[in-house]
């Protein structure tokens, strides 16, 4: 056949696909799944978060050095700080409950993470402890957001399937 | 991989089939400053730049490879030891790993990823991103981005010079005369360094902290329980900030000293003043001290904060 | 179809307003109407990504992404254009944008997959439509132009510009990819 029949024909059978097909395997709960968990995740991004919250410069584990001499805004009030300081440890604990379930299954690189976090509490309790004498100490209050990053950031690395990773 | 085309994926994706254990030795044309990708499960690598335009890879193989990937195109070669698609991570050994030394242009960059063994990496300038997982890193003179990772291990670095950053979990980071930016990053291990770079950043939760820096514009060093003991030439402007939780910290300073300086300690720690005069005060009702004082001639920024630990600031 | 346009208008019409309210519901993070709103269109979109990209697996992985993505920029989609339309233009640019970072050397030569590709006969080819094995058989490219030319629509400029190539190189695509569908029809 000749290009201008070739080219009739080959329109005939386009205006005959199925501008519908349909996908072999559900594809919804993955949608489903990722949707819900970027719901959840809007409370991480944890120092991102924080820091525009509190007007303070974080560092965490994967971040570059952007050193600030940082005070609080002295508009807050002892009782704004202390409220800040709570919410920033309810959202930090929702999001390692999260990570834990996440990782449930999967075998940790290293066997001694579980204690390493516990230190990294532990210190964040004596953080807090002292925060409660001094509020409005912004030095303190950027070592309790770096002790709750340090968390997040170890579990999140020791977590991973390394078979899976290359 | 999925590639539609059958013709140009076989004549592209050349798959060399081994018997395990088989000896390498091959060498391809690659370009003098393109980018190198090398994959090794498991094993020893030792990656060398040198100053040819060919990449060699040389030595055995894994047990358990089923294969290799070598090829080179448009800039990029690629390097991989292919293994079994259901290696677990249990049960593996390291005799069983390969072994092989790779030579690469030394204006490559290079990404290298492995899950268990070691690696050595030396005379890279054009970049170096190395991953493992358990196993210990060793580079000497890598320049412009470098990232040295792994988890369960010990990361060594002499004359690196860039963008660095150095980060295990469970290990030691030792790094000698580095130049630029570095960031050292680890949570159960020691940091010990000398270097040269302006940019400093350190962090860790258990392991003592030693630094000799000769060209300090910014240094940042926060740990938990780990004790600090650092030695800072200060450049103009210098910003520095130590927060400890209760490990204790020494600051001792050289060059431009003059700026602010604030220590306070929130549980007891005490604060030591080798650097000027001032006393240091006590909180009326309750635990905490606290230094603030001035020196002139600079506008150095110098912080450190600790619950518990001591902090003691002097000369150099 | 066998209606009167007058119908299908008015149907069209009717789908519209239901779907109007689902999206309503969707902006306020209503999961559940966006489960619908992705049952009345997911086949749609996935006949998109597959006679793009050809293979079932990056389709499935592109229908679910264009799906998150659309749900993010929920906000921003205005009821005065047609729902499916800016829906389309999504899969169609999320396609491209898969083809084109999967098909960097570098990203080929990094997967840790084995050499694969959907076998004749792998997915119910005998159901599948004849042109549509073709088009999959097409090199890459040559695919991608075809789909986006013949099927979507789309003009050699918008092309071109999609798939960061040259004009010319979209028109040489197009009749390379319409030449070699030419030889495989005639020789079967």
């Amino acid at each position: 056949m000749n290009d201008a029949q070739f080219d009739q024909a080959l329109k005939m059978q386009i205006d005959t696909l199925p501008k519908e097909l349909a996908p072999e395997r559900d594809l919804w709960a993955g949608i489903d799944h990722a949707i819900e968990r970027q719901q959840s995740s809007q409370r991480f991004n944890f120092t991102k978060l924080t820091a525009v919250a509190a007007g303070v410069m974080v560092i965490g584990l994967t971040s570059w050095l952007t050193f600030k001499n940082v005070d609080l805004p002295s508009v807050r009030t002892t009782g704004q700080n202390l409220q800040y300081v709570n919410w920033m440890t309810e959202s930090f604990e929702q999001q390692k409950q999260t990570l834990l379930v996440k990782y449930e299954d999967t075998p940790a690189m290293t066997d001694n993470w579980q204690e390493q976090l516990k230190q990294l509490d532990d210190a964040a309790k004596a953080i807090k402890k002292a925060l409660a004498q001094d509020p409005s100490n912004a030095q303190l209050i950027k070592m309790l957001q770096q002790t709750y990053q340090q968390q997040l950031d170890l579990i999140n690395a020791v977590n991973q399937d390394p078979w899976q990773m290359i | 991989m999925r590639i539609a085309n059958w013709a140009y994926a076989a004549a592209l994706m050349v798959t060399t089939s081994v018997f395990a254990g088989d000896k390498i030795d091959e060498s391809r044309e690659v370009s003098a400053n393109g980018q190198i990708s090398i994959e090794s499960m498991r094993g020893e690598v030792e990656i060398v730049g040198w100053n040819e335009s060919r990449m060699t890879v040389s030595g055995e193989l894994d047990d358990k490879a089923t294969g290799y990937t070598f090829e080179s195109e448009n800039g990029f070669t690629v390097f991989k030891v292919k293994m079994p698609k259901n290696m677990n991570s249990r049960g593996w050994n390291h005799s069983q790993g390969s072994k092989l030394k790779i030579k690469v242009p030394s204006g490559a960059s290079v990404r290298f990823e492995s899950v268990n063994g070691n690696v050595t990496a030396s005379g890279i300038s054009g970049g170096s991103d190395i991953h493992t997982v358990n196993g210990n890193v060793d580079a000497e003179q890598l320049a412009k981005r470098v990232k040295l990772e792994t988890v369960n291990g010990n990361i060594n670095g002499t004359k690196l010079d860039g963008k660095i950053k150095l980060a295990t979990v469970n290990g030691k980071i030792n790094d000698k005369a580095s130049k630029g930016k570095v960031s050292y990053s680890t949570v159960n291990g020691e940091v010990n360094a000398h270097s040269a770079a302006e940019r400093v950043y350190v962090e860790n939760v258990n392991g003592s902290i030693e630094l000799d820096l000769s060209a300090t514009e910014e240094l940042e060093i926060s740990t938990v329980n780990g004790d600090v003991e650092a030695s800072a030439t200060l450049n103009d402007d210098a910003q520095i900030s130590i927060t400890t939780v209760s490990g204790s910290a020494r600051l001792a300073l050289a060059g431009n000293v003059g700026g602010s300086y604030r220590l306070s300690s929130h549980a007891g720690g005490r604060i030591k003043n080798g650097l000027s005069d001032d006393e240091v005060k006590k909180q009326k009702y309750g635990p905490g001290r606290s230094l603030k004082f001035k020196l002139s001639g600079g506008d150095a920024q110098v912080e450190m904060t600790s619950v518990s630990g001591s902090l003691t600031i002097e000369r150099k | 179809m066998t209606t009167t346009p007058n119908v299908i208008q008015a149907e069209e019409r009717f789908l519209d307003d239901d779907e109007l309210k689902l999206i309503r519901q969707v902006k306020q993070g209503n999961r559940h109407a966006y489960q619908r709103l992705y049952q009345l269109h997911c086949g749609r979109v996935y006949g998109i990504c597959y006679r793009l990209l050809g293979d079932k697996t990056s389709a499935e992985d592109v229908v679910q992404e264009v799906f998150i993505s659309v749900w993010n920029k929920i906000a921003s989609y205005r009821e005065e254009s047609k729902f499916s339309t800016w829906l389309h233009s999504v899969a169609t640019n999320l396609a491209v944008s898969h083809y084109r970072k999967r098909n960097t050397w570098w990203a080929r030569f990094r997967s840790t997959e084995e050499v694969s590709f959907d076998e004749p006969g792998s997915c119910d080819e005998h159901e599948e439509h004849g042109l549509d094995v073709k088009i999959r058989r097409l090199p890459d490219q040559a695919r991608m132009v075809f789909v986006l030319f013949a099927v979507e629509g789309f003009r050699h400029e918008e092309i071109a510009d999609k798939l960061g190539i040259a004009v010319g190189s979209s028109k040489a695509q197009y009749h390379r990819a319409k030449n070699l569908l030419k030889e495989w029809i005639e020789n079967e």
